[in-house]
């Protein structure tokens, strides 16, 4: 796909800053609702692929449905199945997605850590505050799960597209977006990604990992006010203007 | 003429013959050989003060970077068309564009069986926790099992970020310059970049291989450096300047004995110690030194307007011994004390250049002091053999100027006293400049280009490093490790963008046992944490086991052989000279050089600033040359003294001797930074300029001719100077100008030295 669209591989590796078409799929949340049962329909949504001509549709059609946000504050609970351990890690903090500039990952419970993944940078700061940058280009995984997450969590259908080969099906209100890795090395880590919910905005995200875990993260209260960012959040995204 | 005299004529052309063909026999074998000839500016120059441990980490360094050229394409199409192409040739190898999905796996497998020796940053509990509950977790889930201490992504983790806007895009290198991605291609070339015939070929070769690429991606925008271009450039520069000074010297010549004596046999004849003298310079240069360097040559250029000084005296006798009187061999009597004495001055100025430790500059004193020989040897033994006697009827247009500029010479007091006071206005304002671009012929095309990805690049310099010394390879990884330490530090500030040593990788034995330890120490906080998090048992107890039981090697500097994933950084590591030990740090965008400099006070550590050191090394050896030229002339004015005497002496040495003063004096006044060339050039000024005053001094034929041979003699030495006055290399062309002006005002001051003050007072 990549020789075939050479402009868009030159913006590559999901330089929002830079991407001419930002934050399309800007995915608003409704503090309404929390749980659902998009696990059980979620496999059948990987019979509905949008190939690269039902792409451009599918942009007009989240641009139009979800129009866009410059800020986004969320809740999230995470569930882990790891196969090493007996029980599900669970952890819950805040997320933040502000255009143009990345998405803050802000875990409060069990430990308190944050991490901001940005187009150039992914950086991590721990409970002290004291900021650490992730190397993600010595190491193509993390710059790729860095992508692959940037693109997901700030709904950049054209990011998404260059990562994975997506799936998308409505069933009533409901919605599903399937996600399949291109990439070897992304294969490596995912089988698939699951994105669902109700209307205009995101509930879920369960992601199914290579390595036979499971990963479910509910979102909720949901908030696109304040518009701006507050001194705290400022700070989180201050290197990446 | 006595029989004798004739056959001792005879036998002194014999000999030269059995000379020449020696010589001509000697070129022909070296040529045979195979000639080389330098293009590497840096091998002109002394070694630099540095320890020769140091020096030598350096050449090591120097030669690995010297052999890369970097491409930069804005399309990956045509950059990967470039790599299967820079593939296919014999010119390049290591040609590096896809990061191949091997290289992490080797990484992986390389480190990870050692994770326990590992560094990483900060607490390892703290650590595990906040990798485990970041979004990256996904990645390291599969290793989970067996590093659930999360040890071996803690250690990525602490790696330092690659320079620049450099970034692993889709599994290739890429690089950013603000809304354009470049794909990277590196290669090296083969050869040696230094090489003359191995730079032509991968020039031509990268070339040839871009417009293959243009031609299928007619939009793409491909960037490129390296050394190996500049090599290049600076050689093709010094070829075409070589050749337009000689054929412009030769051509002068021919103009000027044509029609000054209007007969081609003169021609012929003033072109033979020229070529004698050429092929005795190449000869001897080729046999003394491994290499002769291309500047040397374009040096050695202007020797034809010296090397013809001697034909021109002997031709202007023709003037002085008209008719049935002339005869070669008396000719040759009238001038042979002159032009010898002229040749021991010319050789003493050049001498000054040998002492020097300076290789370039003994090249050209070696080559030029030769070239004179040999032209002296053809004019004193052949010309006599080869003239004929020839009828002078007309004076030729030089010698009425000739006539014109004795008539009135310039009297040596009001000289001096114009010349002492211009030098005393200006000599005080003179400026220097040391800076090693005098060496570099500019290509402003590759400097822009080179200065536009070297920032893409992240700045770093392959002209300034760190270099850590050792006995022993543990001593060196822990001496590094310390310097990197204060790196951090610096990097931290601001002060350094970059930096890269082996140790980030192979950590010293002491750093990776202490690690160990630490977790030994700190087992039971681990043991909570894997209880806690909810470890499954076995995964507990097999992490327990491996803290008690380490793998029973460690991580060695042996790694670093034929593993893909280390390749790129096997160059830091120097390794074993004499039993020391050494290795490389590498900077990038450096700030302030004095804060690294400082660094040298940790033990083991140099810092090496290449740009710096060839120009103290350049600044210390014009400061040396100024001296020399001062010695130069004592040593002259001595011998003109005693040969002289007191009272004739001034009339022979200060002509030339105000010439150089003058000639600094306006270089100074002009605003020229002076450097060393231009002292070397005033020592030449002397060592020509003498030769001026000597003939008129030693004259036995009268004035007239001798003022007909210096004014052709200076002619062609202006004209061959003032071309080399016009080259692109500052040092060359600040050392033409100045030889250039010096021997105007030499020529302008030496009928000076034919006035006879002192046959007036003897009548």
């Amino acid at each position: 796909m990549n020789s075939s669209y050479p402009g868009v591989t030159t913006q590559g590796s999901g330089k929002l800053t830079h991407s001419p078409i930002l934050y399309l799929l800007l995915i608003t949340l409704h503090p309404l609702l929390v749980a659902s049962a998009a696990c059980n329909e979620s496999p059948l949504v990987f019979d509905f692929p949008i190939n690269d001509d039902s792409l451009n549709a599918f942009h007009q059609k989240a641009k139009n449905k979800l129009g866009h946000a410059d800020v986004l504050r969320a809740k999230f609970t995470q569930h882990k199945k790891i196969k090493a351990l007996k029980r599900p890690l669970v952890s819950s903090g805040s997320f933040i997605v502000v255009r143009n500039h990345g998405v803050g990952w802000l875990v409060e419970k069990p430990i308190q850590t944050r991490f901001v993944m940005t187009p150039d940078a992914l950086i991590q700061e721990d409970a002290m505050g004291k900021k650490q940058s992730l190397p993600v280009d010595r190491h193509p995984w993390a710059r790729l799960i860095a992508d692959a997450f940037l693109s997901i969590y700030s709904g950049n259908a054209d990011a998404m597209d260059q990562h994975f080969s997506i799936f998308y099906r409505e069933s009533g209100s409901m919605w599903f977006i399937g996600l399949k890795p291109r990439d070897k090395r992304l294969k490596q880590i995912f089988n698939h990604v699951l994105l669902s919910g109700v209307n205009e905005r995101l509930d879920q995200v369960v992601m199914d990992e290579a390595a036979g875990d499971v990963t479910t993260i509910n979102f909720s209260e949901l908030k696109t006010e304040p518009r701006e960012l507050n001194e705290d959040e400022h700070a989180l995204f201050g290197g990446s203007n | 003429m006595p029989e004798s005299i004739q056959n001792n004529y005879c036998s002194a052309a014999r000999i030269w013959s059995v000379v020449v063909l020696t010589m001509i026999g000697l070129l022909t074998w070296e040529l045979l050989c195979g000639v080389k000839f330098e293009t590497n500016i840096l091998k002109l120059l002394p070694p630099t003060e540095q320890d020769p441990h140091v020096e030598k980490a350096v050449n090591n360094f120097a030669e690995h970077l010297s052999r890369r050229l970097v491409f930069l394409a804005d399309d990956k199409n045509a950059a990967s068309a470039l790599a299967e192409l820079l593939e296919a040739t014999t010119s390049f190898t290591d040609v590096q564009f896809k990061v191949e999905d091997r290289e992490d796996h080797d990484f992986y497998e390389t480190f990870f069986p050692y994770r326990e020796f590992l560094p990483g940053n900060g607490d390892v509990v703290e650590q595990a926790k906040q990798l485990l509950y970041s979004p990256m977790s996904a990645a390291f889930s599969r290793t989970l099992e067996d590093d659930p201490l999360l040890l071996f992504p803690s250690f990525l983790k602490s790696l330092p970020e690659p320079p620049g806007t450099i970034a692993k895009t889709d599994g290739f290198l890429t690089v950013q310059d603000k809304e354009i991605t470049f794909y990277v291609v590196q290669a090296n070339m083969r050869g040696s970049p230094f090489s003359r015939k191995d730079q032509r070929t991968a020039v031509q070769e990268a070339n040839s291989l871009l417009h293959k690429v243009y031609d299928i991606f007619p939009h793409a925008d491909i960037l490129t450096t390296g050394m190996v271009y500049f090599a290049e450039a600076g050689a093709r520069s010094a070829e075409t300047e070589a050749s337009i000074i000689s054929t412009g010297s030769i051509i002068g010549v021919i103009l000027l004995i044509f029609f000054t004596f209007r007969s081609l046999r003169h021609v012929l004849m003033s072109l033979l110690p020229i070529a004698v003298g050429f092929l005795c310079a190449f000869s001897i240069s080729f046999l003394i030194f491994p290499k002769v360097h291309l500047i040397t040559m374009g040096f050695g250029a202007s020797l034809i307007g010296v090397c013809i000084d001697y034909s021109f005296h002997y031709f202007a006798e023709q003037y002085a011994l008209r008719g049935e009187r002339w005869d070669p061999r008396l000719a040759l009597k009238h001038i042979t004390p002159g032009i010898t004495l002229g040749l021991i001055t010319s050789i003493m100025g050049y001498i000054g250049l040998l002492i020097a430790p300076f290789p370039g500059l003994r090249q050209m004193a070696v080559f030029s002091s030769v070239g004179l020989i040999g032209a002296f040897g053809t004019v004193y033994c052949w010309y006599p053999v080869l003239s004929r006697k020839v009828v002078m009827e007309n004076d030729p247009l030089l010698l009425k100027l000739a006539d014109r500029l004795i008539k009135r010479p310039p009297p040596l007091i009001i000289i001096t006293v114009i010349v002492l006071v211009t030098s005393a206005l200006f000599i005080p304002r003179i400026k220097t400049n040391d800076d090693i671009r005098l060496l570099q012929t500019p290509n402003h095309e590759l400097v822009t280009q080179e200065k536009r990805i070297r920032e893409m690049m992240g700045g770093v310099d392959g002209g300034r490093f760190l270099v850590v010394r050792g006995d022993s390879p543990e001593q060196v990884l822990q001496r590094e490790e310390t310097l990197q330490n204060s790196l951090a530090d610096l990097k931290r500030s601001g002060t350094l963008g970059y930096y890269q040593g082996i140790s980030t990788f192979i950590p010293s034995r002491k750093t990776q046992k202490a690690r160990h330890e630490k977790l030994i120490k700190q087992q039971p906080q681990i043991l909570a944490y894997l209880a806690e998090t909810g470890f499954e048992q076995t995964v507990i107890n097999k992490t327990t086991q491996r803290l008690q039981n380490p793998p029973s090697s460690w991580i060695t500097l042996r790694m670093l052989e034929n593993n893909g994933a280390l390749s790129e950084l096997r160059h830091l590591w120097i390794g074993e000279q004499d039993d020391i030990y050494s290795s490389i740090v590498v900077l990038g965008s450096l700030e302030d050089e004095l804060a690294v400099e400082a660094l040298e006070s940790l033990p083991g550590v140099a810092y090496v600033d290449k740009v710096r050191d060839v120009s103290n090394v350049l600044s210390r050896y014009r400061i040396f040359a100024g001296k020399a030229v001062f010695v130069s002339y004592a040593v002259i004015a001595l011998f003109l003294a005693w040969r002289y005497g007191v009272r004739r002496f001034p009339q022979v040495f200060f002509p030339p001797c105000m010439a150089a003063l003058l000639t600094i004096s306006l270089l100074s006044a002009t605003g020229d930074p002076i450097n060393i060339f231009h002292y070397l050039a005033i020592l030449l000024v002397l060592g020509i300029g003498i030769d001026y005053t000597i003939f008129f001094a030693e004259s036995r034929s009268g004035n007239r001719c001798i003022m007909l041979a210096v004014l052709s003699s200076a002619i062609t030495t202006i004209l061959s100077f003032g071309l080399l006055s016009l080259s692109s290399t500052q040092a060359l062309s600040g050392f033409g100008k100045t030889v250039f002006l010096g021997i105007l005002f030499a020529l302008a001051f030496s009928p000076v030295a034919g006035i006879n003050y002192f046959k007036h007072d003897e009548n």
